[in-house]
């Protein structure tokens, strides 16, 4: 195991007495709880992590949490829980943790790959546009090339293991990050009896308070450590609020419902984490006040050979010193534009490091950062550049430049030798999720970066998101937003107090003066100053963009991919609009901001579905009778979630040979059908038959009770989209069935006209859908069955006729038994209240077991009605169908209005050749046509192509005519009847066939 | 009284609870009675039959011993009863309500009832369901309709406990009720509710696809 | 995720309702009275504005009424709930523009998500 001789101390952030070792890229290293995969390897002397994805260079470590762009790796082996673009300087390591570079082969230090560095000027921005929109055999040529080229890891390829969920919380005040603003925000809204919620993207609460030096700074008399410590009991006291670390705020949608994600798992070594919890877990939360206290992320500086390991973010140096006792580096050189950034150089002087320079692109840095520089002997260059780095996978030497008054440079070189170089181009706001909330924002010149200017949504940014960068001002901030948003959510606060704060003078200094575009000593070709390190986006690549017109910050960012990596462009994108900036010749204000999206940083696809997959992932309806069904082996469909018995097939039998078993047995002998799934709904009021008469097209107001009738719904533009049986219980109570898909719809849909468009009439429906188990008894036996049954009730058919309906008993139990059918067949429906539906089948069984009795399924039913012409709406109507399309004139009344009933009058309704609902009989009996067939009227291939002059919407081999039959929707089909037309085939000659009208009972003289 | 012949949507079901976190039951064979009319013609024929006066407002919920009735709309509300009560007012209701426009349906075999309790059955629903369950928004002695993940649902917050412990019930669609009780349970794995296998993971019959259950 | 407020219930999550399209189009009294093109035009044709725009929308699995809303299409903002019948309320102090400043008409999303 290799040493971590970079640890300097044992600073709160990890524990040193509780080591941890670990392994990348095969091996062995030592670290510390609480350190991430970065502050390890960084303790341990290793900077190189990744190569780029384009140009395959070698990445290192550029920041110290969510922003770091190309620092990833791939964790774990296991082809099921392995986790692809995960970031170093996030990653928590534990004992046991495996993690590897990406992107590279045979090995990172050696990489086929990066040839693309050596001709990468032949890899220009726009380049996949380009080989796109060139001859068409070029992207051909180059696509597995770049395919195996270009890249980031490997997705897991075996199923998930783990489980997620998702939890909805409501809440008066959400506070985003737990940094000096955000604590205090939180503990001022909590205090006042707000439901809070606090969230924090990382595992300590403390933000930029775990990144300075312990020691330099007092709140009330308190150090930094114990004042944390007090806030954190303090918020663990109040009973309204929830404290989530690990826990990032990934997007900020409309009404203030923000979603986070947080982590439970990942950081726990894997033989201790628990079954029993999700890996992790996303909050939809629903708050009243948001506080945005998510912070600044600090900006590199574009020059140059900018992107070798070793150059990282002042910020994150001092991060890696205070939070992790570890020293980035041996001797150091700070390269900055802002006075914020010598800090790094002091820090890490006093904890023993060598500091080389400081290097400053402006003339004259604040006089307290040159004082105290001159005191500790630290070399300064003012108006200075650095023009070059050198080093293999790691940072060695580096050469310096000045600028004269046009930032041009001037002068010779002069080489420092350091193996670090830390670098600040100043600080952002962290506005991604301001920005994401539509708030807008304003080019702040004092910062040289984008701060909030108007709120959109009820939130308010604090401290460093609102461009407040001194520590007491945080505080004097976070209090302000924290009592701001739960007074606005209806809570008395406290007068804000902000802790005092003792004063560091650079504390809110920045004096930074703008330089998006540093000066190469290199001509233009051989310049590599990267502004995206993840995507290796240069600054020549954006001047190109420019020049070849992509103007716009959105198409520009598209061109050349500018923070369209996994990073978003945290770090790279406002360098990237300065340099664009310079290109145009317009202020940054004027080229504007891309448009920040959720998520802020990659969110697990498990945590988005939650616990909403697998077998959770949608409702199945069953029927109460469905565990007999399943019992006796039935294969079944999914038909409006409800899953229906399609078929029984027994030992040894086919599917198709159980539907043909099935449909015999329904008309020789008789048979059962599960109906329960069809829609019910109880219709009371004195005008119900007027109601019925306007959405039904036929006519209702002479329906007696006791008495049933089919009828059709059809939307206002006249086409078929319900129908079903109504039975008239009294003249003011009817029962109406819908298809058993169509049920939800219907009901919403007759609401709709009730109240909206006829809330005149008295009329009240409700859904009795599953109030009913329902059997349907069919063949010519049935009614022996059906009498052997009932209590009460004479199934005769001339004493209980067709399209009528009793009350009666069956041992008892109150039932409902309607005389319809559906199949041509004598059928009675039996309607139990569902609790006895299981019962009511087993009863149906036992007692029809000496009429034959078959239980048959929806495949049986769907020929059974083919055999006889009637529609399934859905199946053999698609939207596009009148009732005279289907030939049901007989249907459609002409005394009165109904749904629809205008637009059936309509030029393109009214036409002769609409396509016709007929039967389609292939000359063939054998050939079962496949469903959905084209039809077509020749058998010869027409130029340009064969006109398709229908379709088959249902096609059978049925048992009865001991031939196939099918039904479909043809051109005129109606005035086709007896002449060919032809199936067409994929493969294959087009199968003959003759058009019939649809009754294939009537066609073949067995009319019922 | 239970008649051997019934079946309730959850009967595969053994009620599923792990010490004082959390517990979920079925209450089967629960009464519910819809009630859809203008409150103001029904208010004292319910008052008269059922002994509770007509709730007026989103989320209200009129509670005896026995028989509770909850806003579900303007016009319409849900009378429900435990499943032993007498329920003398149902055959009494609808001629009290003779003469006004009106609608009184038993639904009682169209829902079962899903009883959620323990000191985290708040914090188990909010895994599911969108409305605000906290105290001060959905106080004990409320009701209301909304969603259960996918399923429509009835909620009732029934009492608070001194120990912190609070009592919900939920009524779902019959056809639903399996799969909101398997949710219900894979919601409560933090607390040891061991995870349930939907029923209805059955073999469909897909000629032109491949199935992969 | 929006959040709605029903008339009769109150704001509740999106997820308990049904959008229902265009409001105010009554349907004809006398349908046949009407030209094919005036059919039509009730059947098929709707507004589709950026800005204020009232629909309808059904608080499916809640009270299970339907009622208006006026919608801001650009920055779907609910202005207002009202129940069936009663005409749109005045929007006070509504401006056109969404808060990054798009114009009324395209997305206009340049460039204009920051104040100059």
């Amino acid at each position: 195991m290799s040493m971590q001789t970079f640890r300097r101390k044992y600073p709160t952030g990890v524990n040193g007495a509780s080591p941890v070792t670990f392994r990348f890229n095969g091996r062995q290293y030592g670290g510390f709880a609480g350190d991430t995969l970065a502050s390890a390897l960084l303790a341990n002397g290793v900077h190189m992590i990744a190569r780029s994805f384009k140009y395959h260079r070698p990445r290192g470590i550029l920041g110290s949490g969510s922003d770091d762009p190309a620092a990833l790796v791939q964790v774990g082996a296991d082809p099921a829980r392995t986790v692809p673009n995960a970031r170093a300087t996030e990653l928590e390591i534990y004992d046991g943790l495996e993690a590897f570079s990406q992107n590279c082969w045979p090995s990172l230090a050696i990489d086929v790959g990066s040839v693309n560095d050596a001709f990468g000027r032949f890899l220009p921005a726009g380049f996949y546009y380009k080989t796109f929109m060139g001859p068409p055999g070029n992207w051909m040529m180059f696509e597995g090339l770049i395919r195996r080229a270009a890249g980031l890891g490997k997705s897991p390829t075996a199923p998930d293991p783990d489980h997620y969920e998702h939890v909805n919380r409501h809440c008066d005040v959400l506070v985003i990050g737990a940094g000096p603003a955000g604590l205090t925000a939180a503990r001022i809204a909590a205090a006042s009896g707000a439901r809070v919620i606090l969230a924090e993207e990382t595992p300590e609460l403390g933000g930029r308070l775990l990144s300075i030096e312990p020691s330099s700074r007092t709140m009330d008399g308190q150090s930094i450590a114990e004042w944390l410590q007090d806030t954190e009991a303090d918020l663990t006291r109040s009973p309204e609020i929830t404290v989530l670390k690990r826990t990032c705020a990934f997007g900020y949608y409309g009404e203030n419902w923000v979603a986070l994600v947080e982590s439970l798992q990942d950081h726990v070594p894997e033989h201790a984490r628990r079954a029993d919890l999700p890996r992790h877990r996303v909050w939809r939360v629903r708050t009243a006040q948001v506080v945005l206290a998510t912070g600044a992320i600090e900006r590199p500086l574009v020059f140059h050979g900018n992107d070798r390991p070793g150059i990282m973010l002042a910020g994150a140096v001092r991060t890696y010193l205070h939070r992790y006792g570890v020293l980035a580096g041996r001797t150091a050189v700070v390269f900055t534009n802002n006075d914020e950034a010598w800090t790094t150089a002091f820090d890490l002087h006093a904890a023993g490091a060598e500091v080389a320079a400081i290097v400053d692109t402006r003339d004259e840095p604040g006089p307290n950062v040159t004082a105290k520089a001159k005191s500790l002997g630290i070399e300064a260059f003012t108006s200075a550049t650095i023009v070059e780095t050198k080093g293999r996978r790691r940072l060695s030497h580096m050469s310096v430049m000045s600028l004269d008054e046009n930032k041009q440079l001037t002068g010779g070189p002069r080489w420092l030798y350091a193996d670090l170089l830390a670098v600040s181009g100043g600080w952002s706001p962290n506005v991604a999720l301001f920005s994401q909330s539509r708030g807008r924002l304003q080019f702040d010149d004092t910062l040289q970066a984008f701060r909030p200017e108007r709120s959109w949504q009820a939130e308010r940014s604090a401290g460093a998101a609102d461009g407040v960068f001194d520590f007491a001002a945080c505080f004097a901030s976070g209090l302000q937003a924290g009592a701001e948003a739960a007074q606005a959510a209806g809570f008395a606060t406290d007068t804000p107090q902000a802790p005092a704060c003792s004063v560091d003078p650079i504390d809110g200094e920045s004096g930074i003066e703008p330089a998006w575009d540093l000066p190469s000593a290199k001509p233009p070709a051989r310049t590599r100053a990267f502004v995206d390190l993840q995507n290796d986006v240069t600054s020549k690549d954006l001047q190109l963009a420019v020049r070849e017109g992509y103007v716009s910050v959105e198409h520009a960012k598209r061109y050349t991919t500018l923070g369209m990596g996994t990073d978003q462009g945290k770090t790279s994108s406002l360098n990237g609009f300065g340099v664009l900036a310079g290109a145009l010749g317009k202020p940054i204000a004027d080229v504007g901001v891309t448009t920040f999206r959720p998520p802020f940083k990659p969110v697990p696809f498990g945590a988005v579905a939650g616990q909403h997959v697998g077998d959770h992932f949608h409702p199945r309806r069953t029927t109460p009778m469905h565990t007999w069904h399943e019992d006796q082996g039935a294969t079944f469909e999914v038909v409006g979630d409800w899953l229906r018995a399609r078929a029984y097939p027994r030992a040894g039998e086919s599917f198709e040979d159980a539907v043909q078993r099935e449909c015999i047995a329904a008309r020789t002998q008789t048979a059962a059908l599960d109906a329960s799934t069809l829609g019910k709904i109880d219709i009371r009021g004195r005008d119900a038959r007027t109601f019925l008469n306007r959405v039904y097209t036929n006519a209702w107001m002479k329906l007696a009770p006791g008495r049933c009738r089919y009828g059709l719904m059809l939307n206002e533009d006249g086409m078929v989209f319900d129908d079903g049986v109504t039975a008239c219980i009294s003249d003011d109570h009817f029962h109406l069935t819908t298809t058993t898909g169509g049920a939800a719809g219907v009901l919403s849909w007759m609401e709709d006209y009730l109240q909206t468009e006829w809330p005149d009439l008295d009329v009240f429906m409700t859904s009795v859908t599953e109030q009913w188990a329902v059997a349907s008894i069919c063949g010519p036996e049935s009614w022996r069955v059906v009498g052997a049954l009932l209590d009460d009730i004479d199934p005769n058919p001339d004493a209980f006729p067709f399209m009528s309906h009793r009350t009666g008993h069956i041992a008892g139990v109150p039932v409902r038994v309607f005389r319809i059918s559906f199949t041509g067949e004598l059928s009675y429906e039996i309607n139990v209240p569902a609790r006895y539906g299981l019962w009511l089948w087993q009863q149906i069984m036992d007692k029809g077991e000496p009429h034959g009795i078959t239980p048959y399924g929806t495949e049986g039913m769907h020929l059974l009605r083919a055999e006889t012409g009637f529609i399934i709406v859905g199946q053999d109507t698609d939207g596009t169908v009148t009732p005279y399309d289907l030939g049901m004139d007989w249907i459609v009344k002409s005394s009165a209005d109904f749904i629809g009933r205008r637009s059936l009058t309509r030029s393109d309704t009214s036409r002769a050749d609409r396509r016709h609902f007929v039967g389609v009989l292939t000359d063939d009996p054998a050939i079962v046509i496949a469903e959905g067939s084209q039809v077509i009227a020749t058998a010869e291939e027409q130029d340009p192509r064969t006109p398709m002059i229908g379709h088959i919407t249902s096609s059978y081999f049925s048992p009865t005519f001991e031939r196939s039959i099918a039904l479909g929707l043809i051109d005129a089909g109606r005035n086709r009847v007896g002449e060919r037309v032809y199936i067409a085939q994929r493969d294959g000659e087009p199968i003959p066939a003759r058009v019939t009208q649809p009754n294939f009972m009537q066609h073949f003289g067995r009319a019922t | 009284m239970i008649d051997v012949r019934w079946q309730s949507p959850l009967g595969h079901r053994e009620p599923l609870t792990r010490g004082t976190d959390v517990a979920i039951v079925e209450i089967a064979f629960m009464t519910y009675v819809i009630l859809r009319g203008q409150a103001a013609d029904l208010a004292l024929a319910v008052g008269d039959t059922v002994g509770l006066p007509l709730p007026t407002a989103v989320t209200e919920a009129n509670r005896s011993e026995t028989t509770q009735i909850t806003w579900l709309g303007p016009d319409e509300w849900v009378i429900s009863a435990e499943p032993d009560a007498d329920e003398g007012w149902m055959s009494a209701l609808e001629p009290a309500l003779d003469g006004t426009h009106h609608q009184l349906v038993t639904v009682s075999d169209q829902y079962t009832t899903i009883a959620v309790s323990g000191a985290h059955a708040r914090d188990l629903l909010a895994k599911l369901m969108v409305i605000d369950l906290h105290p001060r928004a959905f106080g004990a002695g409320t009701g209301v309709a909304t969603v259960l993940a996918k399923a429509h649902v009835w909620l009732w917050h029934m009492r608070d406990d001194a120990d912190g412990s609070a009592s919900f019930r939920i009524a779902t669609r019959r056809s639903h009720a399996d799969y909101v009780w398997c949710l219900l349970a894979e919601s409560g794995r933090e607390w040891g509710l061991p995870p349930q296998k939907p029923i209805g993971r059955v073999k469909l019959h897909l000629p032109h696809f491949e199935t992969s259950d | 995720m929006f959040l709605i407020p029903c008339p009769f219930c109150g704001p509740r999550d999106q997820s308990e309702f049904s959008y229902g399209g265009e409001a105010h189009i009554a349907r004809p009294t006398e349908p046949e009275a009407l030209s094919d093109e005036d059919w039509a035009n009730f059947v098929f044709m709707r507004s589709n504005p950026k800005g204020v725009f009232a629909e309808r929308w059904h608080h499916t699995a809640g009270c299970g009424k339907w009622f208006n809303v006026l919608r801001n299409t650009a920055t779907d903002e609910v202005l207002a709930s009202y129940k069936t019948g009663e005409p749109p309320p005045a929007v006070a102090g509504f401006q056109l523009a969404t808060p990054s400043g798009e114009p009324p008409i395209g997305s206009g999303n340049d460039g204009t998500k920051v104040v100059p």
